[in-house]
């Protein structure tokens, strides 16, 4: 191991100072356009107001004086926690995480495997700086003497990079034994078992009486659980223990004790850096998946698909028949593309969601079991203008999927509007379909039902239609790709401060002028034209419901021209 | 496992001058050296239990371009990333320049370039800073003036300052031709060269693969386009379906699958690969052994 430079290949510290000095160049070069430096400002304000707000909230907070044994106590459980993520985070990180026009390059080049670890490690604790630098603001209240917290927390932070690359790594070792051991066990039954177990749970919360259910719910308080747990638990004594050093070195109450736990830290970062160093693992083909997985999810990302419908992607799998629900001409074909892309690649997505409802119906039922119309219509209503603002944010199978084809999509045979509509209308039509099934299920729950919510639910198709419509409008209009870690993230934020308001003033605007009507009408009919409430609600209902369906057709022609208008030329991608 | 061994000192610094391109001839093999620049022996390997390549042996002579042919999905990249080791290897062995793979992989590498079919440059870097990270991470001394030739050579030198994430795709693709000719490799490995450049690109490349050639570098040509390989390769090799079902000079090829004298690569390659398509690993030759002339019709 003589001659191996501790922190790896001269070639790869020179890529991470050029890498480094190519970003500035990156945010200089985009501080040239006037919409840069607009931009830049308002990212500016926000993290400022964010950093500026965390600082005086910090500054303002009263010193701490915890008893050393109790705050030994908390440092070392928020190590714990700091370490368990970090060990979570492993899992999607597995063998030795290279970008991907790194991995080839450094794979076919003269370097020993040795030399990428530690220019990884290198570049993981380079980033993790910033979190150190926030943890240890935050710790310098908190603790005895500020400076030694502050500087405890940074090694610590420094430490904790390595401990995340030899889990990665040994993760990756242990892939290719245990995914064959995987690949034995009946994992879909298993699965299919514990969720219908959860459900029939749930249900039997949905249709248990009060008193049994508050009787059930008392039994079993987490928060009980827990405090009996951490009293005096030596599972978690012994899970502490290891984090002894680090949680001393941040709480010392004087320099003798910090210096002391300091050298013990440092030694063994040295330690564990060169340990990490030198795991004798051939991790190239799990770093491939692991890069090829990761270029796929920031993807995803820079073209907005930062929903759940963009996290939780399945392996597309052929087999599924998908009906041509909506006929088999242009419009059909399109809408019926869509629904098999979700079929195929969104299952989990969909189900996350469906489960979702299912809790949230669920929840509402226990929270609020009354038999009044109150109840049956509030918690109608809640869930279909909460649910259509969740699962439309969540649920994203729109042009957010289609970038990387809008060459193709905007040479097809159709009309600009009819694409647009084709394309969005599978996601509202699901959304609406779930949010109807969760809305019915609650009345079932609660056994009660009010003509009402049959309004409500006829609602449901066109206000996530318009949620949807707004959405993709302003997206097509500009489409934001941005991916945590890539550059320009001052000008990111800014732009999205100004594509939020930008979408949330259209959606005000259409709002204002689909139920301003249907508010008139009622309230003319019932005080004007001697209707009855019943009437008169009937009345102003339909008059919404024909204003907001003329605004959504309205919102499609919009994003039709907004489709138009995408130049695929200026796309990067 | 070569985790921790030392890096080979003894980086090639050898320096190019461009060069008109010949008239496009056929290409004549050289004479064998006794020790091949590239020698690949008995190399499978498997993804989740399918064969992707098995029992695949070749050699490339120093001087050598051997052209590498295979329908889709034949595991010419498979190959060429394995030898180059971006993939583990998984079964066999491979000798670059009399370093083995396996055991003196940074040696071995040291004398490699490997150009894959969509080179990915970083978003950041200037071209130039490419071709400097390129020369550190080679060991290549006064390589200044050589990367100003090669960013000629390659009509780069306008781009000289432009950031990877700016390049359109053929660009991508001279940049990579110049950080792999940069150290004057020994054995160079390319996946679909030419894919994306322009006709004057098309044409600096073609001078550039001979000419390092007639230096003495091994070149491994794998293409679609089989008029390239016809023009530039000394010799040709066939893979389908993860086996090698020829390897040879083109007359070898005429001879061995009965095709008639004068007849191009693409009929020898349709005669080549003929029969059912889709199933996997079915090869008609089980040797898959480096014999000059081997073929379908030679297996026993």
């Amino acid at each position: 191991m003589l001659g191996v430079p501790m922190f790896g290949h001269p070639a790869l510290r020179l890529l991470i100072r050029m890498k480094f000095r190519g970003a500035l160049r990156s945010q200089v070069r985009k501080l040239r356009r006037p919409s840069g430096w607009l931009f830049a400002l308002l990212g500016l304000i926000l993290f400022g107001t964010w950093i500026g707000g965390f600082l005086v909230s910090t500054l303002l907070q009263r010193p701490q004086t915890a008893d050393g044994a109790g705050l030994v106590l908390w440092t070392q459980i928020g190590l714990l926690v700091v370490g368990s993520m970090t060990i979570l985070a492993a899992f999607s990180h597995r063998g030795l995480y290279l970008p991907k026009e790194e991995i080839e390059l450094c794979f076919s080049a003269p370097l020993l495997r040795t030399d990428l670890i530690r220019y990884r490690l290198g570049v993981n604790m380079l980033r993790s700086l910033i979190a150190g630098t926030l943890f240890g603001l935050g710790a310098a209240r908190r603790m005895p003497v500020g400076i030694f917290a502050f500087c405890g927390v940074m090694v610590t932070m420094l430490t904790v990079p390595i401990l995340g690359q030899a889990t990665a790594l040994l993760l990756g070792d242990a892939e290719n034994r245990l995914g064959r051991l995987a690949k034995k066990l009946p994992l879909r039954p298993i699965a299919g078992i514990l969720g219908a177990g959860v459900g029939i749970s749930m249900l039997a919360l949905l249709f248990a009486d009060d008193e049994g259910l508050h009787e059930t719910l008392g039994r079993i308080s987490p928060l009980r659980f827990a405090h009996g747990a951490l009293a005096g638990s030596p599972a978690l004594q012994v899970l502490l223990a290891p984090l002894v050093p680090w949680a001393r070195m941040i709480s010392a109450p004087d320099a003798g004790t910090f210096f002391a736990w300091l050298a013990i830290c440092a030694v063994v970062w040295l330690v564990a850096w060169e340990l990490t160093a030198r795991i004798p693992v051939d991790f190239r083909e799990t770093s491939l998946a692991t890069s090829a997985d990761i270029a796929r999810r920031l993807s995803r990302l820079r073209r907005g698909g930062s929903g759940l419908a963009g996290a939780m992607m399945s392996k597309p799998r052929a087999g599924w028949r998908v009906p041509w629900a909506l006929g088999r001409g242009r419009f059909g074909a399109i809408a019926w593309l869509k629904l098999a892309t979700i079929a195929r690649k969104a299952r989990g997505a969909f189900l996350f969601s469906a489960t979702i409802v299912f809790f949230v119906s669920v929840a509402m039922t226990v929270a609020w079991r009354e038999h009044t119309v109150k109840s049956t219509l509030g918690g109608a209503l809640a869930m279909a203008i909460g649910g259509t603002i969740y699962l439309c944010s969540g649920l994203r199978f729109d042009f957010r999927n289609d970038l990387d084809q809008m060459e193709q999509i905007k040479a097809w045979p159709a009309h600009p509007a009819l694409i647009f509509l084709a394309t969005v209308l599978p996601q509202v039509l699901l959304v609406s379909i779930l949010l109807a099934a969760g809305i019915l299920l609650r009345c079932a729950g609660i056994g009660a039902f009010h003509p009402g919510v049959v309004g409500i639910l006829l609602f449901l198709p066109l206000l996530a239609l318009s949620w949807t419509a707004v959405d993709n409008a302003v997206y097509l209009f500009a489409p934001v790709r941005y991916a945590p870690g890539q550059e320009g993230a001052l000008q990111h934020v800014g732009r999205s401060v100004v594509m939020s308001l930008l979408r949330f003033g259209l959606l005000g605007v259409a709002g204002a002028v689909a139920v301003l009507p249907g508010v008139l009408t009622g309230v003319l009919a019932e005080k004007y034209l001697d209707a009855g409430q019943t009437a008169a609600w009937i009345a102003g209902g339909l008059v919404t419901w024909i204003g907001l369906g003329a605004i959504d057709v309205a919102l499609v022609v919009g994003g039709g021209k907004m489709l138009q208008r995408f130049d695929v030329a200026r796309d990067r991608g | 496992m070569p985790h921790d061994e030392p890096v080979a000192p003894d980086a090639p610094q050898r320096s190019t001058v461009p060069a008109p391109e010949p008239a496009p001839t056929r290409a004549t093999a050289p004479a064998p050296a006794r020790a091949p620049a590239l020698q690949v022996e008995h190399f499978s390997k498997t993804y989740e239990g399918t064969e992707a390549v098995t029992d695949v042996s070749f050699s490339v002579q120093a001087g050598e371009i051997l052209g590498l042919v295979g329908p889709n999905g034949a595991g010419k990249t498979t190959t060429l990333r394995s030898i180059c080791g971006v993939l583990p290897l998984q079964q066999g062995s491979v000798t670059i320049c009399g370093a083995s793979l396996a055991r003196d992989e940074a040696r071995a590498k040291t004398n490699l370039a490997w150009i894959p079919d969509d080179p990915q440059p970083f978003d950041s870097l200037t071209v130039f800073e490419h071709l400097r990270f390129t020369a550190a991470l080679y060991g290549v001394s006064d390589w200044e003036r050589r990367a100003e030739e090669l960013l000629q050579r390659f009509e780069l030198t306008e781009k000289r300052d432009a950031l990877g994430g700016e390049l359109s795709r053929g660009m991508r693709q001279k940049l990579a031709f110049c950080c792999a000719w940069l150290h004057s490799p020994r054995v160079l490995l390319m996946d679909e060269p030419l894919s994306g450049l322009d006709p004057r690109g098309i044409r600096a490349a073609k001078v550039a693969i001979r000419e390092l050639s007639s230096q003495g570098a091994a070149v491994i040509l794998s293409s679609h386009l089989l008029v390239l390989i016809e023009e530039l390769a000394h010799r040709i090799l066939i893979l389908d379906r993860g086996r090698i079902v020829f390897v040879g000079t083109l007359d070898e090829a005429r001879a061995t699958l009965s095709a008639p004298a004068g007849s191009s690569l693409e009929e020898i390659f349709m005669a080549a690969t003929e029969g059912p398509r889709g199933g996997n690993g079915s090869g008609s030759s089980p040797g898959n052994r480096d014999a000059p002339g081997r073929g379908p019709s030679a297996t026993p």
